[in-house]
């Protein structure tokens, strides 16, 4: 298991031509905390994770791993960075025609040698160590089957044992509950925060279901307009401050 | 073992068993690639491929055979078209205008003759190798651009003609069946109600085919039939493998030009590619020496009566058939072998030339995660690409004579060429299929700090492999005719049975190795379809 990461941004900037898309982050996060990233729409959640996953480089501010510059790292550091963060999406990007224990081990190729890429073509390593983690998602029988005969929420479930399929230590997971319907929803945040639980792991979800979040996380950053409006433990996060955050908008559920 | 692991297992032993059966029983021996003797004719062939003759006057000798490949290959499309619309019309089923409840039933019965005929006169016509045709209107009328244009004008009009009676059937059939039920004439209401719908239809795929035309124009020289063919003919035949590299530049460049030229012409108003289409056939026909005058005269007719002949009356010599019979499984199993080598190659060449494999990635703007992209565009990227490029520029039959002088002639050579030009065709339609992958799956993988190879693997080729399939199953087939054409410049199978029975007037011979050659590319045919239906249902 991956010791989880410690991250400092300072002043972090990103634009996107002249629009700006994030601007004046300062951000720590300690190795396991939990953190719920809520906003209104186009306020930048989707841009700080991208940028703490290095899939995307700030225009301006230093983003320190571990106490190193991301922008010094060489692309082997890059890509070692990014084994241990996984990614849970919106949209499950699963691939339709594999089977369910091929789209897990999606999650995990990044950490193969190329020849063992080429060999898991044709035969399967690696079984029961999926099976455990779709058990964990509670889909255990549903192994072989291909990923396209899943529910929308089983899709998701997969998508979650993929993310965490090579033992990430970071959980990036961008509105992972958006195309799902309220019960469905709670049920994918249940298992994600337990997930977490289970491997000391730091978890960054951003969401617009803040409710169903609240109780899982430690601290909650709330962005607007590509600035931080605020960021206080989850205790002390109350309908009110929620209420200013999303002046003016009706997303919040 | 699990299903999945355990069928893959299965579709690669198959594969293997079936190419190891294959190159078994037609006899191919890659070894004679290593032949010592062949290595040293073919180290004369490169030397002389790199030394090409540039003189003046060979230069535009060979400039015009250049300009007279192209005007066969537009004229012989002119021809095709008219000839492929009067097949197609009466090969096509309207049910708006034949199906009349009034009709008699002789009408009926003889309107359903008409149609099964033209069905089998066009399936015939595309069958049979243009080079074939070529060949045998070479013996008829004798040397000359002449017999080019027929060959080009009866195998694209089997091939265009097909297509055309296809579109007429998927027209909407309302407009025709209104205008015949006001009393209308079947000859009226196609030309008012089925014509307009279609004929949008017909010009852009006529278009489509004259490009191949074109290209396929520039080699039927081989067999003594005008155009740039003919010189790569004559230099090999006589070694002079200076004025070989000059006729294979030629080609490399004429193919190159062609298709820059069709990639500009699409892009210009409709209008314009017709008008170069028609101001082209006029050119041909007024420039090129075909002998119309010959083409209904007494000696002429006689060979076709002796032609058909044949065919009502084909060999029964028993031995005959049977070695026929073992022809035609050798040449099936050429292409085999062929596509097969091709599709491995090529599956290899085809992310080194895609360039989300080896420059971009799909992860844009990322903290500089592609530090080699000029290199790897240097030396993987480019390199792939020019490879790709060659091999599919020089077609099957030149690959085949340059194969002859390294391994000598026969089924090696044949099958060599075969795959050498798939691999060209496979791989810029592998690496097309590639990077026109939905790019989320791969782009969450190369987010978890896969390196370009996982992310293919896992995120590119299984949303890419059913396209590639059927691309890989659709090429077996046009291999299954090429098989038939590259014997015929002495690289084995069918083709060399071909040659023999035309080059010595044995037409019920011929007859009967041509319908078997129809059953044959009949049936690959009628099994692609139905695999490739298949394989792109999900």
């Amino acid at each position: 298991m991956n010791s989880a990461p410690h991250f400092a941004l300072r002043d972090v900037e990103r634009r996107w031509g002249k629009r700006i898309a994030l601007v004046g982050i300062d951000l720590t996060i300690e190795p396991g905390e939990r953190i719920a990233l809520i906003g209104p729409s186009g306020s930048g959640k989707t841009t700080l994770l991208r940028l703490l996953m290095a899939a995307l480089r700030p225009t301006g501010g230093v983003i320190d791993v571990d106490g190193a510059a991301l922008a010094y790292m060489t692309p082997a550091q890059i890509r070692a960075h990014r084994r241990r963060c996984g990614l849970v999406d919106q949209d499950s990007l699963l691939i339709p025609r594999l089977s369910v224990h091929d789209n897990v081990i999606a999650g995990r190729v990044a950490s193969w040698p190329w020849w063992r890429v080429l060999a898991s073509t044709v035969w399967s390593f690696e079984r029961e160590r999926v099976r455990v983690l779709l058990a964990n998602v509670g889909l255990a029988d549903r192994q072989w089957d291909r990923a396209d005969q899943l529910s929308g929420g089983q899709q998701q479930r997969v998508s979650i044992a993929r993310a965490l399929a090579g033992d990430q230590s970071v959980l990036l997971a961008d509105e992972p509950t958006a195309a799902l319907d309220p019960n469905t929803s709670a049920e994918v945040i249940g298992l994600l925060a337990r997930e977490i639980r289970r491997r000391d792991a730091t978890l960054i979800v951003s969401t617009h279901r803040v409710s169903q979040v609240i109780g899982e996380v430690d601290r909650v950053v709330g962005l607007r307009e590509g600035r931080i409006f605020f960021d206080r433990p989850a205790s002390e996060t109350g309908d009110a401050i929620l209420d200013e955050l999303y002046e003016g908008s009706r997303e919040r559920a | 073992m699990n299903e999945r692991d355990r069928r893959r297992v299965w579709v690669g032993a198959v594969v293997i068993a079936s190419v190891l059966l294959a190159s078994w029983h037609s006899g191919v021996e890659f070894g004679a690639l290593a032949d010592s003797g062949g290595w040293a004719s073919f180290g004369e062939l490169v030397s002389g491929l790199l030394a090409p003759d540039l003189s003046d006057h060979f230069v535009a000798r060979i400039g015009a055979l250049a300009v007279e490949s192209l005007l066969i290959g537009v004229l012989g499309t002119a021809l095709a078209v008219v000839l492929a619309a009067v097949l197609a019309i009466a090969a096509a089923r309207m049910p708006a205008i034949t199906d009349d409840p009034a009709a008699r039933p002789l009408a009926t019965w003889t309107a359903s003759a008409v149609r099964a005929t033209a069905r089998g006169v066009l399936a015939f016509f595309r069958s049979v190798p243009e080079i074939i045709w070529a060949f045998l209107f070479v013996r008829v009328f004798g040397l000359g651009p002449g017999p080019a244009v027929f060959a080009i004008a009866i195998t694209f009009s089997g091939i265009i003609g097909k297509l055309f009676a296809e579109l007429i059937e998927a027209a909407d059939p309302e407009p025709a069946r209104r205008m015949h039920g006001s009393g209308a004439g079947g000859v009226a209401v196609f030309v008012f109600s089925v014509l307009p719908l279609v004929r949008r239809q017909w010009v852009a795929y006529a278009l489509f085919r004259l490009e191949c035309a074109i290209r396929s124009a520039s080699i039927l020289g081989i067999v003594g039939a005008g155009g740039l063919g003919q010189e790569i003919d004559l230099s090999m035949r006589y070694f002079q493998y200076d004025k070989l590299a000059t006729a294979l530049l030629a080609v490399l460049a004429y193919v190159v030009v062609l298709e820059l030229a069709s990639i500009a012409l699409r892009r210009a108003r409709p209008a314009w590619p017709i008008s170069v289409f028609a101001a082209g056939a006029i050119a041909g026909a007024a420039v090129l020496d075909i002998p119309w005058g010959e083409l209904f005269d007494d000696a002429s007719l006689d060979q076709v009566g002796a032609f058909l002949t044949g065919f009502s009356n084909p060999t029964t010599d028993w031995a005959f058939i049977e070695n026929a019979f073992d022809l035609v499984l050798v040449t099936v199993s050429m292409a085999w072998v062929a596509t097969v080598l091709a599709a491995v190659s090529a599956l290899a060449l085809a992310p080194m030339a895609a360039i989300t494999f080896t420059i971009r990635g799909y992860l844009a703007d990322a903290p500089h995660g592609h530090g080699w992209t000029w290199w790897l565009f240097l030396l993987v990227l480019v390199p792939a690409r020019i490879c790709l490029q060659i091999t599919r520029a020089l077609p099957e039959l030149v690959w085949a004579l340059l194969f002859i002088v390294w391994v000598g002639p026969g089924i090696t050579a044949g099958v060599l060429a075969l795959a050498v030009h798939t691999i060209g065709i496979l791989g810029r339609l592998y690496s097309d299929a590639l990077e026109e992958a939905e790019p989320g799956p791969p782009r969450a993988i190369e987010a978890s700090g896969a390196g370009p190879f996982a992310r293919y693997l896992y995120g590119v080729f299984p949303q890419a492999l059913p396209r590639m399939l059927a691309f890989t199953l659709f090429r077996f087939e046009v291999n299954v005719r090429a098989a038939a054409m590259v014997g015929f410049v002495g690289a084995g199978g069918l083709g060399d049975a071909l040659h023999t029975a035309i080059s010595l007037f044995h037409m019920r011979d011929l007859a009967a190795l041509l319908a078997l050659t129809l059953v044959v590319v009949v049936a690959v045919d009628a099994l692609g379809d139905r695999i490739r239906m298949r394989l792109l249902r999900d």
